[in-house]
């Protein structure tokens, strides 16, 4: 089962040195880019074997409010702590990355629970904080 | 078929096509509207093409562009590379440099009345580029020493200097004494030297200099270039 681990390992790869600081982060947005395009294509059983390879697309595309519904959700990923996360307003998702996150929910609830708690649990990372474009929050888009 | 088609094509991220449609006007129309062609492509495009072209099949431009043209397209070279660091070790300088020999040498090369290579000497960075190009290629220190034109190899920093050699002995010898200069023999003889001292020797501090100039320069022809703002992704709740 994927972890937040292989999710990081996927991240890490792009940074091994062989490229300069911005290639490195070019090619990985550029990645996160076909993942995020090619998500709505994904059938049910990718989505639960391959969680963390589909967590790449949403990675920069998700806004995430601290506190213990997030925690309980990362804890335990389910549809009814989802549920608690709608009802907090705790995650927004960027408008480019609503069809794939339909998507997910669509297909398979369970693996969409699972890749949404690993995107959570690498929200801090430095790569993923690079990648997040400047945001206009919902007030300020209306 | 105009320059418009030319340009869609390399806007569409397809250089390859672009240089297609070169080929057949050069061979529909001739030499001549080719000239016309390309002498209105900007620095951007002009740049596309060279990175598109390789020494056994330099770009359909090669022979047509103006000295202002290709020192314009150099500057546009190294725009993706951003900020190099202390921390980037010797294969990555060597693997940036490859890309600027393999951009400019089929262009400088191919192209007989050697203006370009004249223009890059007149230039301080084009001249900095030309001595970056031999170090640390293997046996580039031997190979300067007994400096043989008939022995360089096709293609490479060896066949620009032979070139340079010809035109001018005396930028010629000017260039391999600073290249001398920069080049780690003494370190490269030790063998226990540390991690830390490939990253510190004058020959990868020059080289990381060198090419970090190229790519600020073209950075900033790239923010002067890039009017369009990136879209805003608005976030809303799940």
């Amino acid at each position: 089962m994927d972890t937040v681990e292989t999710l990081n390992e996927y991240i890490e790869g792009y940074f091994n040195g062989t490229k300069t600081e911005r290639e490195s982060m070019l090619a990985f947005s550029g990645y996160r880019d076909d993942v995020l395009a090619s998500i709505p294509g994904m059938n049910s059983d990718f989505l639960e074997q391959q969680p963390a390879c589909v967590a790449i697309g949403l990675l920069g595309k998700l806004e995430f409010k601290e506190g213990a519904h997030l925690n309980s959700f990362v804890v335990r990923p389910d549809m009814d702590s989802l549920a608690k996360l709608r009802e907090n307003v705790v995650v927004n998702v960027a408008d480019s990355a609503r069809p794939a996150w339909a998507h997910l929910l669509a297909t398979n609830e369970k693996a969409a629970c699972t890749i949404l708690s690993l995107c959570a649990q690498a929200r801090k990372h430095v790569r993923v904080i690079a990648l997040k474009p400047k945001a206009k929050k919902m007030s300020e888009a209306q | 078929m105009n320059i418009l088609t030319v340009r869609e094509a390399l806007k569409a991220g397809s250089p390859q096509s672009a240089e297609r449609q070169l080929a057949k006007i050069a061979n529909d129309h001739g030499d001549d509207t080719l000239a016309l062609l390309v002498a209105d492509l900007t620095p951007g495009e002009v740049a596309s093409f060279l990175e598109e072209g390789d020494y056994s099949k330099p770009s359909e431009v090669t022979q047509f562009l103006t000295t202002e043209q290709f020192m314009e397209a150099l500057t546009r070279f190294g725009a993706k590379w951003g900020k190099i660091n202390k921390n980037d070790g010797r294969e990555l300088l060597l693997r940036l440099k490859e890309d600027v020999a393999t951009f400019i040498l089929p262009t400088l090369l191919h192209r007989e009345d050697h203006l370009f290579i004249k223009a890059m000497l007149d230039n301080t960075l084009g001249e900095d580029i030309i001595v970056a190009l031999p170090l640390y290629e293997t046996g580039y220190l031997d190979f300067l020493r007994e400096f043989d034109s008939g022995m360089a190899q096709k293609g490479t920093w060896q066949e620009l200097y032979a070139v340079i050699q010809e035109m001018d002995p005396k930028i010629f010898k000017s260039l391999r004494k600073h290249v001398y200069e920069l080049s780690d023999h003494q370190a490269d003889e030790d063998e226990e030297q540390d991690e830390d001292a490939d990253r510190k020797t004058e020959g990868v501090k020059f080289l990381r200099r060198t090419l970090q100039r190229l790519s600020d320069q073209a950075s900033k022809h790239a923010e002067a270039s890039s009017g369009v703002e990136e879209t805003e992704d608005v976030f809303r709740g799940i």
